[in-house]
């Protein structure tokens, strides 16, 4: 097994926190109505006819950590793991998260790619998707370039290419270097910069982040 | 067999009324028997049940047949108080007697949630142990009977003639198969553990192999914690206990969901290439809220083998949403930012297709990610909406 795979479990454990969040916030958004998010309500309720969300209880079963370090996958091009809402001016913005994921070798794999996908033209005949998207990611191997955890930019973080996305626009450069060391430091970093300093920790609230990954996070901040 | 429909009120003269607005109905009158239980009669039926209810809990064999058959469509007020003075029940806790320890068909409750009342919730009452739950302002709707109706309509609602029929069969099939997991009669295995939890928690525990029988004896839905004795005598009482709420189940907590099991216009809402006619024409679309006779070429056969196929336990034709959605030559599914929404909604009050701007968002309390439903706009007149929150502000 490769030198991440204590953590596995966290990262079953993160993945069903954020998705527990993320349903309750959507949900709780749309019974709020508010003003401000009239659009992203919108738009979640277009793309989640185009593209159905997963389940909480397919989360739940897929990230089962008492079946031990193995390959761990959301990459469902038909079936999409919705992240909570973004506050502020990106909230028409719905982002959602696919994770390649396998701690179980000799060589660690963990890829995180978050797309972000929004509609213009609500409400004419022709409304336009658009999208664009990250990846986070471990290190890769000390021989290769990108021996940092980093972040880049993805055309096709579900695995398909995102509608309207910029063909040109490059995904090897730049490579961000983040203050991640580890799969589960790559999740919590993620998590902030999506959801700021006020919000990433509510969201994983009810997950136990080790102090090791609590002194980066603090770091950041 | 003859089918009958029994009605009880407490007042006398409110029951003969209900007969009569029944008797008016086309749909009902050629088809079933109509009559009212006198207050003397009945309390003389309820003392009967709470004698059975009694020898239950002691373990002991009674006579399940009684005045209400498998053939007997119940209807009872909600409200009882004048039946006899020191006589407290509600027409629902006799709807849990009638459901323990009777053969009853199908009951209905009135006025208990309401007399002209549509839920927006969409959850309906999956605690109550009416079949269905309407108010005596709706009483004389064809809608109930076929879908042949004026304009109000709930979606959810059955036809009752059918829904008797099928409940028939419902119990046939538990009868025979009672030690049986019910994910497995209901076809339900392997997708039974990816069910909402809010659902699942209706049935019990390790929902994956629990049986009717333990079921019955154990699910808090299902009987009162005095009447969950350990061995039940007869496995009939289990097979109509067992029916009536798991069908109750499906109608309240898994259909409206349209995330497990989708039904016709949902479905052409999502995936309009998989209808068979103009889309573009909602008299074509309204044919697929014909539930008593649906003419399943409206629908692509390419999602044919996603059907249930267990059609006595739904009150109307359903698929396998997770395949469907999972079908990649599905052209909404294999090119999905150039999918076009339709133009119409459908409206779970009116059972119709109508322009959007016709039509009035709300937001239902069901655990699903397709919270957004539709109702006419304006409003039925007369009816109330409730709750008045889930309503969607308009722009």
């Amino acid at each position: 097994m490769g030198i991440f795979a204590p953590h596995h479990a966290k990262i079953c454990e993160l993945l069903k926190s954020v998705k527990r969040y993320s349903d309750y916030k959507w949900c709780e958004l749309k019974e709020q109505n508010e003003k401000q998010y009239r659009n992203a309500i919108e738009i979640h309720e277009l793309l989640t006819d185009i593209i159905p969300p997963l389940s909480y209880e397919y989360i739940e079963i897929l990230a089962n950590e008492n079946l031990g370090v193995r390959p761990l996958s959301i990459n469902n091009t038909n079936q999409y793991y919705y992240l909570p809402p973004i506050k502020g001016d990106n909230s028409d913005f719905i982002p959602f998260l696919n994770l390649t994921c396998d701690l179980s070798g000799e060589k660690d794999v963990f890829c995180l790619r978050i797309g972000m996908l929004k509609i213009i033209d609500l409400g004419t005949d022709d409304p336009k998707p658009l999208g664009f998207g990250y990846r986070f990611e471990i290190g890769h191997d000390d021989t290769e370039t990108h021996n940092y955890c980093h972040v880049q930019f993805s055309l096709e973080p579900s695995g398909i290419k995102l509608p309207n996305c910029p063909t040109w626009a490059p995904q090897q450069t730049p490579c961000i270097p983040t203050p991640a060391t580890n799969p589960v430091s790559v999740f919590l970093t993620m998590l902030i910069s999506f959801y700021g300093k006020e919000d990433w920790s509510t969201i994983i609230s009810d997950v136990d982040i080790r102090e090791e990954n609590m002194r980066l996070i603090r770091a950041v901040f | 067999m003859t089918k009958t429909i029994l009605v009880f009120d407490d007042e006398e003269k409110f029951s003969e009324e209900w007969i009569t607005r029944l008797n008016e109905n086309p749909y009902v009158e050629p088809n079933f028997e109509l009559d009212k239980i006198s207050n003397e009669d009945f309390i003389e039926f309820v003392h009967d049940l709470g004698e059975r209810q009694e020898l239950h809990r002691l373990g002991e064999p009674f006579e399940i047949k009684s005045i209400l058959d498998e053939d007997t469509i119940f209807f009872i007020d909600y409200d009882l108080l004048n039946t006899k003075k020191g006589y407290y029940f509600t027409g629902e806790h006799i709807a849990y007697l009638v459901r323990c320890f009777t053969d009853c068909g199908l009951v209905v409750g009135l006025n208990q949630f309401g007399f002209n009342t549509f839920d927006l919730n969409l959850t309906g009452h999956p605690e109550s142990y009416c079949d269905l739950n309407i108010g005596i302002e709706q009483l004389g709707n064809t809608g109930l009977w076929s879908i042949d109706y004026q304009s109000f309509r709930p979606w959810h609602w059955p036809i009752l003639s059918e829904y008797l029929e099928n409940r028939k069969k419902c119990k046939e099939e538990l009868l025979s198969n009672i030690k049986i997991p019910i994910a497995e009669i209901l076809n339900f295995t392997e997708k039974i553990r990816i069910f909402p939890k809010s659902s699942n928690s209706f049935l019990g525990e390790e929902v994956e192999s629990l049986s009717v029988k333990t079921f019955v004896r154990e699910s808090d839905y299902v009987m009162s914690k005095k009447d969950r004795i350990k061995d039940i005598f007869n496995d009939r009482i289990i097979a109509n206990i067992a029916a009536a709420r798991l069908s109750k189940w499906i109608e309240r907590l898994i259909i409206p969901s349209q995330n497990i099991l989708i039904d016709a216009p949902h479905l052409i809402s999502r995936y309009p290439s998989l209808f068979q006619g103009d889309v573009n024409k909602t008299e074509e679309l309204n044919q697929l809220n014909n539930v008593c006779d649906f003419d399943y070429s409206l629908i692509s056969s390419d999602i044919e083998e996603n059907e249930y196929l267990k059609k006595h336990w739904v009150s109307r034709p359903v698929w396998f949403w997770e395949e469907i959605s999972s079908n990649s030559e599905i052209k909404e599914i294999k090119s999905p930012w150039e999918k076009r929404s339709l133009n119409f909604k459908f409206t779970e009050d009116s059972s119709r297709f109508y322009p959007q701007k016709e039509t009035q968002e709300f937001i239902i309390d069901v655990d699903t990610p397709y919270k957004r439903r539709y109702i006419k706009k304006p409003k039925h007149e007369d009816v109330k909406y409730r709750p008045q929150v889930r309503l969607f502000e308009s722009r």
